[in-house]
C-alpha cells in the first residue's frame, strides 16, 4: 500500500552518502537500492518535483523517474484541460440534445402517405423541446385530421418521435368512387351476365379495348341513380392477328467472317497509344465500341475499338408456293402466344395480298374471351 | 502517542537520563534495524551501512542490506544483518 503515491527515481551519482545526507534534510527517502550503475529510491509523489529541482541544482544526472498512484494521475489528468473541457462539453451537450426531438418516424403506413403525416406533425409541434410535446393531443389531432387513420399512438423514443399508425380498411359496400368495367380487347360481345350495376353494351356489339362495357351505378324506379359496384361476366369474340412480309427476291449483306481489329488508347483526348492498321477490306461495315480503361477517375484512360467486318452481297431467291406453308404455320405460332390456355378458337383466317413479289400475310384468330369478367376498381375517398 | 523508546527509558532509574539521549537502535530478528539519533550516512554498499552518531560511530554489516527508509533523524535498514558494531 505504501507504494501508492511515490515517485521513483533512479540516478547516476559518485559519493551517494553525501548526497543521501543533504537528501534526507529535507525529504524522507524509501527503499534504497544499489546496483553496479545506477541507485534507485523513492520518495512521496507530493515531494517529487521538489526533489528533481534539487537533484538537478545539485547536478545529479537523473536516469529515470516513474510515479505510482491514483494521486499523480489525477494530477496529470486536471492539467489536460482541453480534454476536460472538451468532456464538459460533450456532456452538456449532449444533455441538452437529449431533451428535444428530431426525428419523426411513421409505422404502419400503406395508403396515407408519410410524408403527409410528418407535414402534419411538423406544423402542429409548437416545439421540438420533448417537456413540450404532448403526445395525446398530437394522436387526437392525427384521428381527427386523418379519415384513414382507424388508431394511432404517438410516443417518444429516445429522440424520435414514434407514430404508430392502424389504417382503416374501407368495407366494398361503403360509398366510394367506384369505376366503371372497361373493355380489355376489341371484339364482338357475345355473351352477358349482369350481377351488379347498368350495361352499356348488348349482345352483337362490336366493342374496342378501352370502352365501358358496365357503368358502376343502378338507377331506381324514380330515377334516382345509386352508385354501386359493377360486376359482371361478359363474353366477346376477339380478333388476334398478326402480319409477315415475305420476298421472293431480296439482296443481303453477309458477313464473311473476315475482320480486323484496330484500337487506340487516350488520355483527355490525346493518344497514347494506338494499333491502327489499313482496312483492306473492299466491302465492309464497322462496329466502333469506346470505355474506360480504368475504374478510377484519376487517369480517365480511354479505349477505343474499331472492327471492320468483311461483307459480301448475296442475291436469295423464295418461291412463295413452295414456302407458304412454313411461313403460315410460324404466323400461326405468333398469333397464339396471345391465346390463353383454357380460350377456344372458333375460326381461323389467312388473307394474303402480293404485288411486286411481296406477299402481305396477314393470320386471325377469333378466340371466345371474357373481356370484362370481375369487378370494377373502388377509388378510395378523397 | 506511545513511543517505545520513551517508555523504556521512562523505566529506568538507576541510569542518568542524559546520557541515554544520544541515539536509539533496535534490531528485528536480524532483518531490520531501526535507528533513531544517527548524524548522517558514512558507508553505504550491500554489505556495509556505517553511520555517524553522537560520540562515534555505527557500522552494521551483512547481506542484501539496503535503507528501506531515511529521513534526518531515523533509518531503517532491512536486509541479512550479521553484525551490529559502535565505534
Amino acid at each position: 500500500m505504501k507504494k501508492y503515491n511515490r515517485s521513483h527515481f533512479k540516478i547516476k551519482s559518485l559519493n551517494l552518502e553525501k548526497l543521501f545526507n543533504k537528501i534526507c534534510k529535507q525529504f524522507v527517502i524509501y527503499d534504497i537500492k544499489q546496483d553496479d550503475n545506477f541507485t534507485q529510491f523513492e520518495v512521496e509523489e507530493s515531494e517529487a518535483d521538489k526533489l528533481e529541482k534539487f537533484l538537478k541544482d545539485s547536478n545529479i544526472s537523473i536516469e529515470q523517474i516513474k510515479h505510482y498512484g491514483w494521486r499523480k494521475r489525477l494530477k496529470t489528468f486536471f492539467k489536460m484541460w482541453g480534454i476536460i473541457a472538451g468532456l464538459i462539453c460533450g456532456i452538456i451537450l449532449y444533455c441538452l440534445q437529449y431533451a428535444f426531438v428530431f426525428r419523426i418516424d411513421v409505422w404502419g403506413c400503406e395508403n396515407i402517405e408519410q410524408e403527409e403525416i410528418v407535414k402534419f406533425i411538423n406544423h402542429n409541434l409548437s416545439s421540438n423541446f420533448k417537456a413540450n410535446i404532448d403526445t395525446e393531443k398530437l394522436e387526437i389531432e392525427l384521428k381527427d385530421n386523418f379519415e384513414q387513420i382507424s388508431s394511432v399512438s404517438v410516443a417518444i423514443i429516445g429522440q424520435s418521435l414514434v407514430v404508430n399508425i392502424n389504417e382503416a380498411v374501407l368495407p366494398e359496400e361503403m360509398e366510394g368512387d367506384f369505376q366503371p368495367i372497361i373493355s380489355q380487347y376489341d371484339g364482338m360481345i357475345t355473351a352477358i351476365n349482369l350481377v351488379q350495376g347498368t350495361l352499356n353494351v348488348k349482345v352483337g356489339d362490336i366493342v374496342q379495348k378501352g370502352d365501358v362495357l358496365v357503368y358502376p351505378y343502378v338507377s331506381d324506379g324514380e330515377g334516382e341513380v345509386m352508385p354501386v359496384l359493377p360486376r359482371a361476366e361478359i363474353k366477346a369474340d376477339v380478333w388476334l392477328s398478326e402480319n409477315e412480309v415475305f420476298y421472293e427476291y431480296q439482296i443481303k449483306e453477309e458477313r464473311t467472317g473476315r475482320k480486323i481489329d484496330c484500337w487506340t488508347i487516350t488520355l483527355f483526348g490525346l493518344e497514347i497509344y494506338s494499333n491502327l492498321s489499313d482496312n483492306i477490306f473492299e466491302n465492309y461495315e464497322s462496329e466502333e465500341t469506346s470505355s474506360y480503361l480504368t475504374q478510377n477517375n484519376l487517369l480517365p484512360f480511354i479505349y477505343n475499338k474499331i472492327t471492320f467486318y468483311e461483307t459480301k452481297t448475296i442475291e436469295i431467291i423464295r418461291n412463295f408456293e413452295q414456302e407458304k406453308n412454313e411461313v403460315f404455320e410460324k404466323l400461326r405460332q405468333k398469333t397464339l402466344i396471345s391465346v390463353a390456355e383454357n380460350e377456344i378458337i372458333k375460326d381461323e383466317m389467312v388473307s394474303v395480298k402480293q404485288g411486286g413479289g411481296v406477299y402481305y400475310i396477314t393470320l386471325t384468330l377469333t378466340v371466345e374471351k371474357d373481356i370484362g369478367e370481375g369487378y370494377g376498381y373502388i377509388f378510395p375517398q378523397s | 502517542m506511545f513511543n517505545f523508546f520513551e517508555e523504556i527509558k521512562g523505566q529506568l532509574k538507576r541510569v542518568d537520563k542524559n546520557l541515554l539521549s544520544s541515539y536509539n537502535m533496535v534490531n528485528l530478528s536480524g532483518k531490520i534495524l531501526y535507528v533513531e539519533g544517527h548524524l548522517g550516512l558514512t558507508i553505504l554498499s550491500p554489505t556495509v551501512i556505517a553511520f555517524k552518531i553522537k560520540k562515534g560511530r555505527v557500522e552494521v554489516e551483512g547481506k542484501g542490506l539496503y535503507l528501506s527508509e531515511l529521513s534526518q533523524n531515523t533509518l531503517k535498514i532491512e536486509g541479512e544483518i550479521k553484525r551490529v558494531e559502535e565505534f
